[in-house]
């Protein structure tokens, strides 16, 4: 008998029943409704901003508000199943058109801001504020995708890191424009490309030091 | 331990993957070893060395098996089975060519007279053995073994070296540098 038989062996006789991973869409779906709550309890504790109504009626915002949404939705399902071993590499692919939407919504309304009425004063309480928010949004959520592709057994766990990294920032920054008013500035690119430039950097940091056992 | 015939189809690897999920071990047995012919393929179509090819079949056996919570009966099981091959393979041609970058041929050593390999004798080291190391390595605490086993002896990355142990980088790096400095204390050898 060779050591591959001997391994089969031992492998079979230690086999117990195990928890069968749900399918990517259910998955991002667990995430999106944590997201949810997440976001629930900032809203709660620090209200949504004053001009919310109004400012979805301008197609800029709402445009980079639901460009955001869209790529964190996408890039959830996109990081689910490129988690499973074996899933295609297109699948980085998805949440990249809602990603050019919200960069270039974003980038288009500070160019056209920035022209017109020039860089406003940012108050220091302001950006420790929105600071303050933005962790408390994108630990929980980089935290909880982290869970996501712990649980499957990432091969590929560059790529499904990038997309988890790409879903907590966008949802972060659709958060943090729910709750701050900072859209008539080039601190809305800082907050958004930052954003999307930190959860994303914290997610590679989080899957580096603790990388899944399977894989 | 060659697969029950009819196992060998892989029409039926699926539903008995399923019944090993579900934690049928006479199942599991009859799959791993169905699969274990067309991974041996895999494997030595891709490493030369028969011996690298058969270490590298065992590794995607294991990976199978700490895995297997992730297959999904409902989908085909070869395009799994293989992403699991094609990473344990790339894993040990990364180790084999670090491996070659750091051999020197013998041949061309003595060949260009290098002092080491002329005057063999003064050059042989008198004060420690090989087993004295094993016996050091073998007294550390499990956690320090386990990196020093994985980082030094086996030549993982610690990437890969924390992805097999379930440490983090940075519990293994202290755990290799606190090992390095028993087993120097152990076994007396220079700091």
């Amino acid at each position: 008998m060779t050591s591959t038989d001997t391994l089969i062996d031992g492998l079979a006789a230690s086999a117990r029943p195990v928890r069968r991973l749900r399918a990517p869409l259910l998955r991002a779906a667990a995430y999106l409704v944590l997201t949810a709550a997440v976001v629930a309890a900032l809203v709660a504790w620090q209200g949504v901003r004053a001009d919310l109504l109004m400012q979805l009626t301008h197609p800029g915002f709402f445009l980079s508000f639901s460009g955001a949404i869209a790529t964190g939705v996408l890039a959830a399902w996109s990081a689910a199943a490129l988690s499973v071993p074996g899933r295609s590499r297109r699948w980085l692919l998805l949440p990249l058109p809602s990603l050019a939407i919200w960069l270039a919504s974003v980038g288009r309304g500070c160019l056209v801001n920035w022209i017109t009425l020039g860089n406003d004063q940012v108050q220091r309480a302001e950006v420790i504020d929105c600071a303050l928010s933005l962790a408390l949004a994108a630990l929980p959520l980089s935290a909880a995708m982290l869970a996501l592709l712990r649980r499957a057994a990432p091969i590929r766990l560059g790529a499904a890191t990038l997309a988890g990294g790409l879903a907590a920032a966008g949802l972060t920054s659709a958060a943090m424009t729910l709750l701050h008013q900072h859209d008539a500035s080039v601190m809305v690119l800082i907050w958004n490309v930052g954003t999307l430039a930190l959860v994303v950097m914290l997610q590679l940091m989080l899957a580096r030091a603790m990388p899944p056992r399977a894989t | 331990m060659a697969p029950t015939k009819s196992y060998a189809d892989p029409a039926h690897w699926p539903d008995l993957f399923a019944r090993a999920q579900d934690g049928d071990r006479a199942a599991y047995h009859a799959v791993l070893s169905a699969i274990t012919p067309w991974l041996r393929a895999i494997a030595r179509s891709r490493l030369r060395d028969p011996t690298e090819a058969e270490d590298a079949l065992q590794d995607i056996l294991l990976t199978v098996h700490h895995a297997r919570h992730s297959y999904d009966p409902a989908r085909p099981i070869k395009p799994w089975l293989a992403a699991l091959a094609q990473a344990r393979i790339a894993d040990r041609q990364r180790v084999l060519s670090r491996r070659a970058s750091r051999e020197t041929s013998l041949d061309a050593k003595i060949a260009a007279g290098d002092e080491t390999f002329a005057a063999l004798a003064p050059n042989q080291d008198s004060g420690m053995d090989g087993r004295a190391l094993q016996r050091a390595i073998a007294g550390l605490p499990p956690g320090q073994r386990t990196a020093i086993e994985l980082v030094k002896m086996q030549d993982m990355s610690l990437l890969d070296a924390a992805t097999a142990s379930g440490q983090s980088v940075g519990a293994l790096k202290v755990a290799v540098h606190r090992a390095l400095i028993r087993l120097r204390n152990l076994i007396g050898a220079p700091a």
